[in-house]
């Protein structure tokens, strides 16, 4: 991965991964660790996180004789994403215009 | 590295963070091997770090998520503050008052002696011009009067630049004191700040 990613798109991939379907702990990770090579030591802190923000909630679901720990977004959560997701859109077209030499002002 | 040494060490990394926060992250460990399965568990290992450094990410994350939780509660809304100070106040306006008097009180002590030396200056300055001027005037009509004048004009001038000294001397004594205690206060705001 060329460009290092920051806390806070860290934060948005995660929400709009959940924003798709709720999804566990391994799982959601071994998507984020394949599309943007961040470690899983630093995954755990940002779900904890967003948990203690309430943007995110857990519930559990019996699978092959133990729990596992869903994840899923809270109304603040899905609120958030659509923040994010309108915020990217914004700052990407701005560094696309950059990067292949526009202008910003036109 | 077994399973069970791994947990062992995490857990011991996790000492003194809140039981809530240990056992959540003890439980997203065992589940991450859980999934993993046997067969992947070096690999998992390999993407959790080791033990120590989990545990580090954990308590960094801890920390600034209870440092802007603190820096939140500090901030008191303005509408509180006010019905406080609203309701405190048969206590700290008459206590602002009596401040208030103790510090004019203690200002007029202090400029005291500072008055009294400057009305004498001006007392004696003004007796001393008035006499010369008398003495002038009355070198034509009488030489004894203006002799008499011209001795208390000396006399006036001589207490003027004796009122003068007294006050230089004063002021001398006075400035550094003043200067020092006014240091002093500056010292002491600035270490409350800094233990704030």
């Amino acid at each position: 991965m060329t460009f290092q990613i920051g806390s806070v798109l860290l934060d948005a991939c995660v929400l709009a991964i959940l924003a798709k379907e709720d999804t566990y702990g391994y799982r959601l990770t071994q998507q984020i660790k394949e599309t943007l090579g961040v470690s899983e030591s630093t995954l755990y802190p940002v779900l904890r996180r967003l948990q203690k923000e309430e943007l995110l909630e857990t519930y559990d679901v019996a699978v092959m004789g133990r729990n596992r720990r869903y994840y899923r977004l809270t109304d603040e959560g899905l609120e958030k994403n659509k923040e994010y997701k309108r915020e990217w859109v914004y700052f990407s077209r701005k560094i696309t215009t950059i990067l292949e030499g526009g202008n910003l002002n036109d | 590295m077994t399973r069970q040494i791994y947990l062992h060490r995490l857990k011991e990394a996790l000492e003194g963070l809140p039981r809530e926060e240990q056992e959540s992250a003890m439980r997203y460990c065992e589940e991450y091997f859980d999934e993993a399965g046997e067969d992947q568990f070096e690999q998992a290992v390999h993407d959790l770090g080791s033990p120590e450094e989990f545990a580090k990410g954990i308590r960094s994350s801890y920390n600034s998520r209870i440092n802007a939780d603190q820096q939140e509660s500090k901030k008191w809304p303005w509408p509180l503050i006010l019905c406080l100070a609203l309701v405190a106040s048969p206590i700290w306006v008459p206590l602002a008052i009596v401040l208030v008097i103790l510090v004019i009180i203690f200002g007029f002590l202090l400029f005291l002696p500072f008055m009294v030396i400057l009305l004498l200056l001006f007392l004696f300055f003004g007796l001393a011009g008035s006499l010369l001027v008398t003495a002038v005037r009355m070198i034509f009509v009488s030489w004894a009067s203006a002799g008499l004048a011209l001795g208390g004009m000396l006399i006036c001038t001589a207490l003027f630049l004796v009122c003068l000294c007294g006050l230089i001397a004063l002021v001398k004594k006075v400035w550094p004191w003043a200067k020092g205690k006014v240091q002093e206060g500056v010292e002491w705001i600035q270490e409350r700040r800094n233990q704030a």
